[in-house]
């Protein structure tokens, strides 16, 4: 256990919640026992001496500002840690632009009723930037990682955490053949990356956070398809999402308060602190021996991440791999088992104001209903919206377009001796001194407005679905006790092993 | 004919069982709000349930057909009276809850009653079937 989680630890249990909040009386009662127990404190050694973080969007159009951060926070919560981590980001790099950050307000206000009216008013907002991460390793570009990746995994003498913080694609075949998207536009599917940590001699540990995570869990067999036997050595680890699922987290803005990432909560979990610099809301050392693991970093983040990510473990996944087909369409049990999951059921339950009897699947099912009926609302009203918002549009270009036909080829000379006569000035000008432009400014921040409802919906909604499933894995997990092999609860017995070794 | 009957309810109740089986277990979980698979359709795509499906329905074969088997008997034996004729077809719910009582280990698990009323499904569609045939016969 590091200092900083002691630290924590203590805050915690004068209820704390920052040390900048904190009474002074508050403050005065914890020190002694702060330095005391910093003082006395040995954080202990990690078991995995090594991290590969790759992280980055595949085109500077899709590399958010969000994910440099995400890989910045990883290497630095691994850091304190102990565990030194080697990065490939983007380019690697390489002089030039590699990332984008969407700025809550417009760059420079002088162009915005040209981009409201002729383009896209968020791109005003858009600032492209090179990446300030240090220390990287080289680029993420398919022929130049993968080699890269061979020479760790065969000359590595520690067990080894793989991290990934980008973008994924979907698989239309097998779900092991989902992809990482890389730098320029390259890809590697899990099957791939398979055949390449079949190299290492060391054990792995993972945490892949994009969308279609999920068919990653691939790594932690010895076929990558449908099988159950373990690889050896030993693969474990944690998906954002279910190879099916889009995943949240990768939005531009570099608004703390934004961030969902499932790599934001699980750091958060191992460190104690939230990414703003609060103490976690709840103790994710649910053994209480002391340490957090990265299964109690994983399942504190079930519990309190409030995005639309259903995130998944090997052990997880293994028990969704297994069910037989006698249960996969058996009705499940009325009442709950009593596991590890149950108990995150029972408190996700009452964070959501479910009743714990006998219909709370019932009012789940209800409540998920209603909330596919407003989203479907929302859907059509922001459908309407954005089609009364392209009418004003036109309404307010079309004269101008009569005026300045120029203005329908931005890449021309024409554009551009608009620009340089002045003509730019007044086109402006005109925009803004109609009486549609207030209206066009109104529906577009309207269209805004229902994107986010729309977004707070669907992680309603997944919260509601996430309690179906953890009651679903709270089941199989005492299924598998009941009608498993004994092959098959070893392999299971090892990925939770797996997943509980400390960092 | 009553041959030609035997072959066919044999082939009908080792094609339903597992569909019927999957109806029930679908009707019963969301009329008793119990957890089933139809909570999970949405987090799949749907070729992959369809394959589960099938996949389902191959591996009951064995049972299907023991099944069909214990159904053709039954109508060997219990049509020929008019006393046991009112009970023919009453083997399959039987069967079925023998079944559960054997392999179940749960014993909260909302099986039993679904095997019990696929087991009463099956016997309408052998009783349907059976009066095809009796009408079919004169």
């Amino acid at each position: 256990m590091t200092h900083s989680q002691w630290l924590a630890r203590i805050l915690r249990e004068f209820n704390l919640p920052t040390l900048t909040t904190a009474k002074p009386t508050q403050l005065a009662a914890a020190l002694p026992i702060v330095l005391c127990t910093t003082l006395l404190a040995v954080p202990t050694t990690s078991t995995a001496d090594e991290a590969i973080i790759i992280g980055g969007g595949y085109a500077l159009t899709t590399s958010q500002g969000q994910i440099e951060l995400n890989v910045d926070y990883a290497r630095q919560s691994l850091a304190d840690k102990g565990i030194p981590a080697i990065t490939y980001f983007t380019d690697g790099g390489a002089p030039g632009r590699d990332v984008f950050i969407q700025h809550e307000a417009p760059l420079d206000e002088f162009y915005e009723p040209l981009a409201r009216v002729f383009g896209d008013p968020l791109e005003q907002n858009r600032e492209y930037k090179d990446s300030t991460l240090d220390n990287i390793a080289g680029s993420t570009k398919r022929d130049e990682l993968l080699p890269a990746l061979q020479d760790i995994l065969g000359s590595a003498e520690e067990p080894l955490w793989l991290l990934y913080n980008g973008h994924g694609k979907q698989s239309f075949s097998t779900p092991d053949h989902v992809t990482l998207e890389l730098w320029d536009n390259t890809q590697v599917t899990a099957n791939e990356l398979h055949g390449e940590l079949s190299s290492s001699k060391q054990p792995i540990r993972y945490v892949f956070t994009q969308c279609y995570s999920g068919g990653f869990h691939a790594l932690a067999y010895d076929q990558p398809d449908r099988s159950l036997t373990p690889a050896k050595p030993q693969r474990c680890g944690f998906t954002a999402v279910s190879a099916f699922s889009l995943a949240e987290g990768c939005s531009a803005s570099i608004n703390t308060d934004d961030y969902r990432d499932y790599t934001t909560h699980f750091f958060a979990a191992a460190s104690g602190f939230e990414r703003n610099g609060n103490i976690v809301v709840s103790e994710p050392d649910t053994n209480d021996d002391g340490q957090v693991s990265p299964r109690e970093a994983h399942l504190y983040t079930l519990l309190n991440a409030n995005s639309t990510d259903i995130a998944r473990s090997t052990s997880e996944d293994f028990l969704e791999r297994w069910e037989p087909w006698y249960l996969k369409f058996a009705p499940g049990v009325k009442d709950l088992p009593s596991n590890e999951y149950a108990k995150l059921f029972r408190e996700l339950a009452a964070q959501n104001r479910i009743p714990l009897n006998q219909d709370s699947v019932g009012i789940i099912r209800t409540k998920l209903k209603s909330l596919e009926e407003k989203r479907s609302n929302l859907a059509t009203s922001y459908t309407n919206k954005k089609n009364q918002m392209k009418q004003t549009r036109n309404a307010i270009a079309e004269p101008l377009i009569a005026q300045w036909p120029a203005l329908m080829g931005p890449y021309t000379a024409g554009f551009q001796a608009l620009s340089t006569d002045g003509s730019l000035q007044t086109i402006i000008e005109s925009i803004t001194g109609m009486d549609e432009y207030a209206t066009l400014v109104e529906q577009q921040n309207a269209l805004i407005d229902l994107e986010n409802e729309q977004l707070s919906v669907d992680r309603n909604a997944a919260n509601l679905q996430k309690l179906l499933h953890l009651r679903r894995i709270a089941t199989l997990k005492q299924q598998l006790q009941d009608y498993g092999s004994p092959a098959d609860k070893s392999s299971y017995d090892a990925f939770v092993q797996c997943e509980e070794a400390p960092f | 004919m009553r041959l030609v009957f035997s072959v066919v309810l044999f082939i009908l109740i080792t094609i339903l069982a597992w569909p019927v089986f999957t109806a029930v277990s679908f009707a019963v979980s969301y009329g008793f709000d119990i957890l089933g698979f139809q909570d999970f359709l949405n987090e799949r795509p749907k070729r992959l349930w369809l394959n589960d499906f099938l996949d389902g329905w191959l591996h009951s074969a064995p049972f299907s057909i023991a099944l069909a088997a214990i159904a053709v008997l039954d109508m060997q034996l219990l049509t020929r009276h008019k006393f046991t004729y009112l009970l023919s077809g009453i083997s399959l719910p039987i069967a079925l809850v023998v079944l559960g009582m054997v392999f179940l280990k749960q014993p909260n698990l909302a099986m039993m009653p679904v095997l019990a009323i696929t087991g009463l499904v099956l016997w309408i569609v052998y009783r349907i079937a059976e009066l095809i045939s009796r009408y079919e016969r004169g």
